[in-house]
């Protein structure tokens, strides 16, 4: 764990460090006058070689402390985060709803292979994952929000309030919505080609030759060796989950991590996507052992060293 | 699906066939249902029960980019600055209207120059208090003045207070010397800056550029750590005539009025400055949601959308003549590039007409150099280079032009219209016969490209204060000098500029100024692109400027019903 | 004797058969996915266009023309132009190239070094193994954006390297994964050991017993791979990092269409950029599809 971490922070700082491009002449004002510059120069540590600075930042970060950004001079770990919430809640939505879409339209797809279901579900799904993000997002809006004005344009809450679950959920429905809508697409063909892989296998046979209803079959023996593999995909999307789905939230304003990230990097505030980094990359630890627990619990077959 | 010659195993030739396993398939249909019926339901909530407030008395502002902080002295200078002028005021409000400057009163209601132009005198209105209660008065301004004049402090205000004695160039303290600051009572002081200056230059810079911070909220802090303090996030003491109450990450700020503003207490009670992207102001402003946009750089309205927002009923287009200009600036140090008539050349192969006419849609001037055309002190005698492509290829052969020479042009992402303008260029310069390639990168390496001297020609803007003084740029050695030239009768009229006290003298000044720059070339000039902006029909009292940000006397605003 | 001729006359005059290998198997079961053939032919088509552009395009896609901006269709332009009035037909036709060769190329790249690293680790476990998987949980669990934000603004060379670049960079892991799975239990195989046994190079047993047999997922993982790096293409041009204009890319011209107007006023201005994304896009899947139900193993003989 603690290798690969330093692997990780060593190989963003690095990366940081070489990319041309200066913070401290993103927050310059016309008409700044050069000493106040070199202040805030010395204040960000950038009169330092890049090693003392990377050694200041680790020693920090051992303490607790992931330093101050240098665009808001707000501390990192709030600015990062108060968006974990808003990320989880997005993209954590549109997960849920591709796979509350994908499965059945998947076992579906399956059961009824050559079908017309089959072939409407295989255009459907490929239309989903062939059209760009931002272009569905745009096209949403122009649809729900403008033309027929069901859904908010942008935006977690409406002005002025905390809004309320009620309000929360009516402002995620079209942002869930577009980024599900490619995710569906695929867990449909993955569903799909799993069930089929199953229902081709011994075991599946013996169940039937058993004389075992149908829904049985299908439930406790296909089902659920198929939804295997489904779940190894779930726990490979969960690093996404967090790096939050940039395009999605441009568009709909939603403040979330891709949106930060793409703030700092365009301020290159250094603290805060090195706070970004690690903090992803803890996530991602963490999301990919609740992955392998699944994995476990799901098939009997896998013991974990 | 080849069940007859049996390459597909029997048993998932019998899955295709509809009726085995169609008890499993009716409960994923209900299944599928279900969804269906649960996503209309939600869209389905009607927009009204949830809707936005839409009250005489609430008004909403949209900008494109969240703001960094709410640092007085110390934000980025333009989305971070919006919502500042709202909670926090400075002496007066100072700003361009029809070629005059005009000054309100703000903290102070009395201001006055002596007649050796050196010492100046403010009073503070007699009821101007924090929103916490307690009176403004001197000292907040001499805590201010301190705290923005102090080496530790990090800070974007030293060039404002830079004229008072006792401090350097760049507005820092000198050790040993008497700052230039004296507390006459509870509420007047009187500044005496090191040399005469032009008192419209000092009133809008010290008067109208630095707000003030409240002492007994911040005095204990250590200069160093401020920039850092919580208190700019969350500015709950101000002045204004606003007062802070939240702000939703990269959603909103949210404003209430300050019921005791010494001005009069503003008729709107809510502001809220809405962060929107410019591809949905357009939608919010069909939707009735927003009532201004925030102006000039800051929130504007596309112009692929500006026709359709002029035949809104309900809202006011509202162009503004911007004081800023994109322009191209040559990189001095490539030899090539040194001879004044190979850059002449290139602003004669510009069409520049084209770029407003049919990129800009007319919305915008041309002006041969960086004072802008609504300042008092533009220059109409200098007209701009004509489009003239033979005379471009002239002065080329003539300069002895390389024709088998490729340069670089860099042009940074961020603004579409520059890019745009970037490509049209390149297509310019090419048509004369000169071999043009073009960098794109972001905003931060292409300013690091420019300061290090790293390109051929870059496209970038400016938009500067209303004063003249642009030694900045153009001066040698000048902190935003990209082009990094040295040109000495530039320099000796820059430096006479600053050094003049009286309008009129500046006046033939920066006229000369203005000859020499079209003569010379530093940059070529490219367009002032006339600010796109909205004002709902309900509101009145909305002042805007040359600016054309309508965070000007906000109090002044009526927001009548829908 | 004549009974021996007759005999042999007889077997000799016997209709030829074809060797059943896995290959013209796969092939067979390909060519009845009606979907996946079209999708080749699609491709195949659009291919050719790319490379006819210079042929095919009626102005030059970087030409301006002074007096139509965003004008909508007409004879001179018949899909009309764009905000800075280049003909969009032509560009639409140029940027094939540049979506097909960004698409090539990124897999390209990612490919062989997926494949490389996928196959050392897989090969050889156990030190190596652990070692290669590290530094490819470190990528994977990189946020992917900083990766983006360093290929771009490093070179200062034509942005159509940034992107294949890109591609390449965030695409490896993932394939080495793959590649690594394959090896990892084709290792254990009785024709491995036996070569092994042989005393073969580690290099040869690699190439010749072990990578033709993993091919398979590979192959069908590129080919999904091309259809995502066009819309990662599209997706890079929104955010300002993909390739640039004046080079045509049918992500920027798509994004050269983000206002709500546009989207109504000025179909002429996206509809030929997204439809081409989606039929190229579609076709790629289909045709990905139909590789993968072909190269299904459980018809290997």
């Amino acid at each position: 764990m603690v290798p690969i971490f330093l692997g990780i922070t060593v190989l963003s700082y690095l990366i940081l460090t070489l990319t041309p491009g200066d913070p401290v002449q993103m927050l310059i004002s016309p008409g700044q006058s050069a000493e106040d510059v070199a202040i805030k120069r010395r204040a960000f540590g950038l009169d330092q070689p890049v090693y003392v600075r990377y050694v200041k930042w680790l020693g920090e970060l051992a303490r607790g402390n992931l330093g101050y950004s240098f665009s808001t001079g707000a501390p990192v770990t709030k600015r990062v985060g108060e968006r974990i919430v808003p990320t989880l809640k997005l993209t954590g939505a549109a997960l849920l709803l591709s796979y509350l879409i994908g499965i059945p339209v998947g076992v579906l797809a399956a059961a009824k292979r050559y079908s017309a279901i089959d072939y409407l579900a295989t255009v459907l799904t490929f239309l989903g994952i062939s059209l760009p993000t931002f272009f569905l997002g745009l096209v949403g809006i122009y649809i729900f929000a403008l033309r027929l004005q069901w859904l908010p344009v942008s935006g977690t809450m409406t002005l002025g309030g905390d809004g309320g679950f009620l309000d929360g959920l009516h402002h995620l429905v079209l942002p869930a919505s577009v980024l599900a809508v490619a995710g569906a697409g695929i867990i449909t063909r993955y569903v799909r080609s799993s069930m089929l892989e199953v229902m081709g296998q011994d075991y599946v046979r013996t169940a039937r030759a058993k004389g075992l209803a149908e829904v049985l079959v299908m439930r406790r023996h296909a089902l659920r060796n198929a939804l295997i593999p489904v779940i190894t995909l779930a726990g490979l999307q969960i690093p996404a989950l967090l790096a939050g789905a940039v395009i999605t939230e441009q568009v709909f304003e939603w403040p979330g991590m891709g949106r930060l990230t793409i703030e700092a990097i365009n301020q290159r505030d250094y603290p805060v996507l090195m706070g970004i980094t690690i903090i992803a990359a803890v996530l991602v630890a963490i999301g990919n052992l609740l992955a392998d627990m699944a994995y476990a619990v799901a098939d009997p077959r896998i013991h974990y060293e | 699906m080849d069940c007859a010659t049996r390459l597909t195993p029997a048993f998932a030739c019998e899955f295709a066939r509809p009726v085995k396993g169609g008890e499993y398939m009716k409960g994923m249909r209900v299944w599928l249902a279900a969804i269906i019926t649960l996503v209309v339901a939600a869209l389905m909530i009607p927009a009204g029960a949830v809707g936005a407030p839409k009250s005489s008395l609430v008004v909403v502002s949209g900008m494109w980019s969240p703001p960094n902080n709410f640092s007085p002295i110390n934000t980025d200078s333009s989305y971070g600055y919006y919502v500042v002028r709202f909670i926090f005021q400075g002496m007066m409000e100072a700003r361009l209207e029809n070629n005059q400057m005009r000054f309100s009163p703000a903290l102070a209601t009395r201001w006055e120059a002596s007649a050796d132009r050196q010492t100046f005198r403010f009073t503070i209105h007699p009821r101007a208090t924090w929103h916490d209660g307690r009176p403004v008065t001197a000292e907040d301004v001499e805590f201010t003045v301190m705290t923005i004049s102090d080496p530790k402090t990090e800070t974007n205000r030293g060039a404002e207070i830079a004229t008072i004695a006792g401090l350097t160039a760049g507005g820092k303290r000198v050790a040993d010397q008497q700052l230039g600051f004296r507390i006459l009572g509870p509420k007047s002081f009187e500044v005496r800056t090191k040399v005469p200056v032009d008192p419209q230059m000092f009133f809008e810079r010290f008067g109208g550029n630095v707000y003030i911070l409240p002492k007994h909220v911040l005095g204990s802090v250590p200069p160093d750590q401020l920039a850092r303090h919580p208190f700019f996030q969350n500015p709950t003491v101000g002045n204004g005539p606003f007062k802070f109450v939240q702000y939703k990450t990269d959603q909103f700020v949210e404003l209430v009025v300050n019921e005791n503003y010494h001005n009069g207490a503003p008729k709107v009670r809510r502001v809220f400055v809405r962060i929107i992207p410019p591809t949905t102001m357009l939608a919010q402003l069909e939707r009735q949601d927003l009532d201004l946009s925030a102006g000039f750089g800051i929130g504007e309205i596309l112009i692929e959308d500006w026709d359709r927002v002029k035949e809104m009923p309900h809202v006011r287009p509202v162009t503004i003549r911007a004081p800023g200009y994109q322009f191209m600036v040559f990189n001095f140090s490539r030899p090539y590039l040194e001879d004044k008539r190979v850059r002449r050349a290139m602003a004669h192969a510009i069409n520049r007409p084209l770029i407003v006419n049919q990129l800009l849609k007319g919305a915008g001037e041309i002006a041969e150099g960086p004072i802008p055309p609504a300042n008092p002190y533009f220059n109409a005698a200098v007209k701009p280079w004509a489009y003239d492509t033979a005379r471009a290829r002239a002065l080329l052969q003539e300069a002895g032009w390389d024709f088998n020479r490729t340069i670089i042009l860099r042009v940074p992402t961020g603004n579409i219209l520059r890019e745009r303008t970037g490509d049209i260029i390149r297509e310019n310069l090419v048509a004369v016969g000169i071999k043009v390639e073009i960098q794109k990168s972001d905003f931060p390496t292409h300013l690091a490209a420019l300061t290090g001297k790293n390109y051929d020609i870059g496209l970038i803007g400016w938009a500067g204060p209303t004063d003249p003084d642009v030694s900045s740029q153009f001066r040698t050695g000048g902190q935003y000098n990209f082009g990094h030239h040295s040109i000495a009768r530039m320099d000796q009229l820059l430096d006479e500029g600053v050094r003049l006290s009286d309008p009129a003298r500046r006046k033939t000044i920066y006229n000369q100024f203005q000859e020499l720059f079209a003569d010379e070339l530093p940059y070529v000039v490219l367009y002032y692109p006339n600010g796109r902006t909205v004002i709902a029909k309900r509101m009145s009292g909305v002042n805007y400027d040359i600016f054309g940000l309508f965070d000007y006397l906000t109090y002044n605003w009526v927001a009548g019903p829908q | 004797m004549s009974d021996l001729a007759s005999v042999s006359r007889a077997v000799d005059g016997a209709k030829p058969t074809r060797p059943v290998t896995f290959w013209s198997l796969a092939t067979q079961r390909f060519l009845r996915h009606r979907l996946a053939v079209s999708g080749l032919l699609v491709m195949l088509v659009i291919a050719g266009i790319a490379a006819a552009a210079i042929w095919l395009a009626p102005h030059s896609p970087t030409a301006i023309d002074p007096v139509a901006f965003q004008a909508a269709p007409s004879a001179t332009h018949p899909l009309g132009t764009d905000s800075v009035g280049r003909d969009v037909l032509s560009r639409l036709i140029f940027a094939a190239r540049v979506s097909i060769t960004v698409g090539v190329l990124a897999v390209a790249m990612y490919v062989v070094i997926g494949t490389a690293v996928g196959a050392t680790a897989g090969y050889y476990g156990g030190k190596m193994d652990l070692v290669l998987s590290r530094i490819m949980d470190v990528m994977l669990s990189f946020p992917p954006l900083i990766i983006i934000l360093f290929a771009v603004s490093v070179f200062g060379r034509p942005s159509i390297w940034n992107v294949i670049l890109v591609l390449g960079l965030l695409g490896w892991p993932a394939l080495a994964r793959l590649v690594r799975g394959q090896f990892l239990a084709l290792r254990d195989l009785e024709y491995v050991l036996a070569a092994r046994a042989n005393g073969s190079s580690d290099a040869r047993i690699v190439l010749r017993h072990m990578l033709p047999n993993a091919l398979a997922p590979v192959l069908v993982a590129a080919t999904f791979g091309m259809a995502n790096a066009i819309l990662v293409e599209a997706a890079l041009s929104f955010l300002g990092l993909g390739v640039q204009p004046p080079t045509p890319s049918w992500g920027n011209m798509l994004t050269d269409a983000q206002s709500l107007t546009v989207l109504e006023r000025m179909p002429w201005l996206w509809v030929p950029p997204g439809f081409m994304i989606l039929i190229s896009v579609l076709s790629i899947n289909f045709l990905g599809d139909g590789l993968r139900d072909a190269l299904d193993p459980s018809l290997r003989l």
